[in-house]
């Protein structure tokens, strides 16, 4: 029995989940959520073909998963036309296709592309949320909350695959996975609190330089650490 | 061995991406997204890095099971530290040729302090002793930030061959009873020759039918049957073009496991027995009899480095394609035997075969045998085999074939090596042709019926 080094379950589906919570949280308005809604739907009728497909079930799987796509596909245009203002579309269309490049990274589509489609996919869900700060103002908590969920999502996809690598999907990994992406929930959450607490020193009063000099001391600390 | 994962990476660029977007569109809330990575970045260096302690069991059943039996493997693994393993993952070191027919020799999981876990898999039995590789235990702090890596050396033996009953001895003559067959008259069952009374000869030795007939006193001397002191040299076929590939490893698991067998069945008849390899190595234990001893040449067995010549490979990485196979696709199929390989390297090869020989011979007893055990995939062994031959030490080849017929390569392999144990044979050698889908000691058996010599429970067997 050849190991099958595809990323593990528990973890792709708590990424995916992470993702849409980003993206629901930054488009809340009615027609982005009905166009987000159907996505989800395509996107699991596909998972559901994928996981059929692999039961040797072969010809209901492909019949089911290109069911999902297109559902997920008419989500798509339906995000694109129905929403009232080009903002709004803006602000939508790069997390829902991030999210369908994202399944795909995690079912995965093609093997070995498992880190370079879900980096895509995660990195297009941040698009939505820094769009929606930049042409709707989101109010400053929720868009913490999407940029969180937006990590966890990314962590949560390199935790499947990295177990899937390591361990195969045969091998029992639960444990490992829900452990992983409570603990970086945690620290999410504490990173929430401290942004919060920045936010309470009233930085926005702060001139232009000054913010500035703060993301030069953030992005000398971030490299400090990693180079 | 920690290492940086360096998996949060991305968070800089999180931070640069948000950090650049909110100064151009001028929107502090955008900005505050940066503390987002920063925090994510600075995450993984607030954790300490895992220091774990690991107690690892393994339980195998059965121990020695039949060729093609289903064999269940149980690991637990305990967390013996007071600390929380949140990302434990294990990989056991699955014999390379023994392919894994149910559940997965691997598991992730998080421990608590003095919490365990099992991993529970079945492997299917190969001809051969076959030692488990190290358990590969990989630990990964909350974040996945840092990560340790373990060894366990907890080498479990699975030992798929079976007894022997015949062993192949050569003439033989040391001076203590025991049951291999000498031409000598004196003590024992077999009726040898009659000779004329002497003074002194016990009174149920005399030939008394002859007495009432001819009025004559004559002494029956049966054959003397003796024990005798035998080196096993196993070969581990640590070099030459074929090492490490899974034909030869076959050959050494099956050869391993062969000798192990002998061992059992030579001590059990008395005779001293010590090993040898013939690997150039230091691997050497003396002839002696008794139960403790084979105990002891049996931990030699099972815990030399050439039963597992692992694929170096053992490593799990995350990154990459991981190279451990758990279980080969096919034993015969193997890779090895590229086309005309094994004319072992001329010159060198042979003064190194004469070197082993001469630092072996040097070791033994005038009166030791040897009793070579190889597949003969390469010349350097038929050198050291006629080397202590002429050294004056009987040698004696038992050759497991596990040689395959399916391409060009395979059948020129064969083709050397049946040449290899004609050469043999013409210097006087027995060799035992192993075909390894049969039971050893059949083979012998047939070898020593058809060299006319009795098969008894330690067969002698004349040069053929």
């Amino acid at each position: 029995m050849t190991p099958t080094h595809r990323p593990t379950v528990v973890a792709a589906v708590l990424s995916v989940a992470a993702g849409i919570v980003a993206v629901a949280i930054v488009g809340d308005a009615p027609a982005q959520r009905q166009a987000l809604t159907i996505e989800v739907a395509g996107l699991s009728l596909l998972a559901i073909g994928y996981a059929t497909w692999r039961r040797r079930l072969r010809t209901v799987g492909v019949l089911l998963a290109i069911g999902g796509v297109s559902v997920a596909v008419f989500g798509l245009l339906i995000g694109a036309s129905e929403p009232a203002r080009i903002t709004q579309t803006l602000e939508l269309l790069p997390g829902m296709v991030g999210l369908l490049v994202l399944v795909g990274g995690l079912l995965p589509i093609r093997s070995g592309w498992e880190r370079r489609l879900v980096a895509v996919g995660t990195g297009l869900v941040f698009l939505t949320v820094v769009t929606s700060g930049v042409v709707r103002g989101t109010p400053t908590t929720l868009l913490l909350v999407a940029a969180i969920a937006t990590v966890l999502s990314w962590d949560a996809a390199e935790q499947s695959i990295s177990l899937g690598r390591q361990m195969g999907r045969e091998a029992t990994t639960y444990r490992s996975e829900l452990v992983h992406t409570g603990s970086s929930a945690f620290a999410g959450v504490v990173v929430i609190v401290l942004a919060i607490g920045v936010q309470a020193l009233d930085v926005q009063g702060l001139s232009l330089s000054g913010l500035v000099a703060l993301l030069m001391a953030a992005v000398a600390l971030s490299v400090w650490i990693y180079y | 061995m920690i290492t940086e994962t360096n998996r949060w990476r991305g968070a800089v660029a999180f931070t640069l991406f948000a950090g650049a977007i909110g100064v151009l569109a001028q929107r502090p809330a955008v900005l505050l997204l940066a503390i987002v990575g920063v925090g994510f970045a600075a995450y993984p260096r607030l954790l300490s890095p895992p220091n774990p302690n690991l107690v690892v069991e393994r339980a195998i059943d059965p121990e020695t099971p039949e060729r093609g039996e289903d064999v269940d493997v149980t690991v637990t693994v305990r967390n013996e530290s007071d600390e929380w393993l949140p990302d434990l993952r294990i990989v056991d070191g699955v014999p390379p040729l023994l392919p894994v027919v149910d559940g997965s020799p691997r598991c992730a999981t998080a421990l608590e302090p003095g919490g365990e876990t099992t991993v529970r898999y079945t492997v299917s039995a190969e001809r051969g002793k076959h030692r488990f590789e190290p358990l590969i235990a990989l630990v990964r702090d909350a974040s996945g930030g840092r990560e340790r890596r373990i060894e366990t050396d907890d080498r479990t033996v699975i030992d798929c061959s079976h007894p022997v009953e015949n062993t192949i001895l050569r003439e033989l003559t040391q001076w203590r009873t025991g049951t291999i067959l000498t031409d000598d008259g004196g003590d024992g069952v077999e009726f040898h020759k009659t000779r004329e009374y002497r003074p002194g000869d016990p009174a149920n030795r005399v030939d008394w039918h002859r007495f009432a007939r001819t009025r004559e006193l004559t002494t029956v001397e049966f054959r003397q049957e003796r024990a005798g002191s035998i080196v096993l040299c196993v070969d581990p076929v640590s070099s030459g073009p074929q090492a490490g590939t899974d034909a030869t490893r076959y050959a050494v698991a099956c050869g391993f496991g062969a000798a192990g067998r002998l061992a059992t069945a030579l001590v059990g008849d008395d005779h001293g027995v010590g090993i040898a390899t013939l690997d150039h190595s230091t691997h050497w234990c003396p002839p002696k009899v008794g139960s403790t001893h084979l105990s002891e040449l049996h931990e030699m067995l099972d815990t030399h480095p050439g039963l597992s010549q692992s694929t170096e490979a053992a490593y799990v990485s995350d990154g990459g394609t991981p190279h451990r196979s758990d279980g080969v696709e096919s034993i015969a199929s193997g890779d090895g035997f590229q086309a005309g390989l094994s004319d072992s390297d001329g010159a060198e090869g042979s003064v190194a075969a004469n070197r082993y020989a001469a630092e072996l011979s040097a070791r033994l007893d005038e009166n030791t045998q040897v009793l070579v055990v190889s597949p003969l995939f390469d010349d350097s062994v038929v050198r050291t085999a006629v080397s202590l031959e002429s050294a004056g030490h009987p040698v004696s080849v038992v050759s497991p074939d596990t040689t395959g017929r399916e391409t060009v390569g395979h059948r020129l392999a064969t083709v050397e090596r049946t040449n290899r144990i004609r050469t043999l044979r013409r210097m006087g050698i027995p060799v035992v042709d192993w075909d390894v889908s049969e039971e050893l000691g059949t083979t012998i058996g047939r070898t020593a019926e058809r060299t006319g010599s009795t098969a008894r429970v330690a067969t002698q067997v004349r040069n053929q």
